[in-house]
């Protein structure tokens, strides 16, 4: 079977809506727009590459306070301990709870390191033109976009907690700075799956490709 | 098997004719495909279209369903500890405040992105698209309601909520006399209508049928001229 690529043939996909226009020369300071919605067209996601590392070098950065610092503190009669994400799912395990501590490992720990370390390779593959399977290299790009908005588990975890033990003087949970540096990992990694093109996979090609 | 390809004389009705997949860029002559039959990419497998049953009607009827019930589970408690005889309640919006009240103003931003405001957003949307379809209108609002409803998709994570509420009931449930609000089931019946408008939704109907409107509103300014 024969496949083409849209770009071949001047076409291209809007981003924004998915409609098929035909690319037209325009100069530098104007834009094209998409006949059915009205955004600027672009072959490609704009400097996708560029804006992907950026995004993930700051998740990548991000990922130490945000593991290392507290994400809550529980005081109880005066005495705080404060909890890490790490710390916070050995305790579930240790009083036994192994499937809700599993589940927050996979949430909290697990899920941004992939996807982190899956946009590194979707990245490295491209800039560097590795071999790899492009097919292979999609179904991660998809993988990670969907599996993204499961790390706000913790956070909305702790906006549950910190409103349920309220008690004032004898006990309490406060948010810690380890949780404002988790959601920013989890945004970060949003954006860089969003600002990343699948397509870019797939230019590595020959325009004509027989499969 | 090689599909024709397009020429510049095809270019004002590509829309019709050729679809480009988003994930690999394959071009593809548009099949119309049945009801409730997906068509992929055959190179990449991603999914182009998927044709929804009587995707507008359900859609409008889910989403309005879903505003329903919006306010009482954003409001009332969904979850009460009682300590020592002292009550701690949890409601949506409070978790929110509180963070902000404790200095977690960018937690409390997230929180309230997604779990309050981008859920009303996207039923607002997806009323808003349906609402006008089916009424036969067109505004420069539509094609505007589609692309937002495409930007911010993913961003409203009431399942993830309902993930966050069942651990805080774990992690909670040996400190006191843990109490499940009314809002719970409010809440557990507006994500459950939210996934239903969603799945329902069709943009590529969407799409469609915007386009349609707006020809017939063009021609009909021409025609009043």
């Amino acid at each position: 079977m024969q496949f083409q690529r849209a770009l071949t043939q001047g076409l291209t996909a809007c981003d924004e809506c998915h409609h098929v226009v035909r690319l037209t020369e325009v100069s530098p300071t104007q834009s094209q727009r998409c006949s059915r919605c009205f955004s600027v067209i672009h072959a490609r996601k704009p400097k996708s590459i560029s804006r992907t590392w950026a995004w993930v070098l700051t998740g990548l950065i991000l990922l130490f306070p945000a593991n290392m610092l507290p994400v809550m503190t529980v005081v109880y009669l005066g005495n705080g301990s404060p909890d890490t994400i790490m710390s916070g799912v050995i305790h579930l395990a240790e009083e036994g709870m192994y499937p809700i501590a599993l589940l927050v490992f996979i949430a909290s720990v697990f899920v941004p390191i992939v996807k982190l370390v899956g946009l590194i390779t979707l990245l490295v593959v491209v800039q560097c033109k590795l071999p790899l399977s492009a097919k292979q290299c999609t179904y991660l790009y998809r993988m990670i976009e969907f599996i993204g908005r499961w790390s706000m588990l913790d956070l909305f975890m702790i906006s549950i907690l910190v409103t349920l033990v309220d008690l004032g003087a004898v006990a309490s949970i406060t948010a810690g700075a380890g949780a404002t540096a988790f959601a920013s990992v989890v945004v970060a990694t949003i954006f860089a799956a969003n600002t990343f093109d699948p397509r870019l996979i797939w230019d590595l090609r020959a325009p004509v490709y027989d499969h | 098997m090689s599909e024709p390809l397009p020429n510049q004389s095809l270019d004002h009705d590509l829309e019709e004719h050729w679809a480009a997949c988003h994930d690999c860029d394959l071009l593809l002559p548009i099949h119309d495909i049945t009801e409730n039959r997906v068509a992929r990419c055959p190179r990449c497998n991603a999914v182009l279209y998927r044709h929804k049953k009587d995707s507008m009607n359900r859609t409008l009827a889910f989403s309005i369903a879903a505003l329903l019930f919006y306010i009482p589970a954003n409001t009332l408690p969904i979850l009460s500890l009682d300590i020592l005889g002292n009550t701690g309640r949890n409601t949506m919006l409070n978790g929110v405040l509180q963070l902000w009240q404790q200095g977690s103003w960018w937690m409390a931003f997230l929180v309230a992105a997604c779990s309050v405001a981008m859920p009303l957003l996207e039923l607002g949307l997806l009323a808003g698209i349906t609402g006008h379809i089916q009424s036969q209108r067109y505004s420069h609002w539509l094609p505007k309601m589609i692309k937002w409803q495409h930007r911010t998709s993913g961003w409203a994570m009431l399942e993830v909520y309902l993930l966050g509420i069942i651990v805080a009931i774990v992690k909670m449930s040996e400190l006191g006399d843990l109490v499940l609000g009314q809002a719970l089931v409010c809440f557990v019946v507006l994500l459950v209508f939210t996934l239903c408008a969603l799945q329902s939704f069709d943009r590529h109907e969407a799409w469609h049928r915007c386009m349609v409107l707006r020809q017939r509103a063009i021609a009909k300014a021409i025609a009043c001229q």
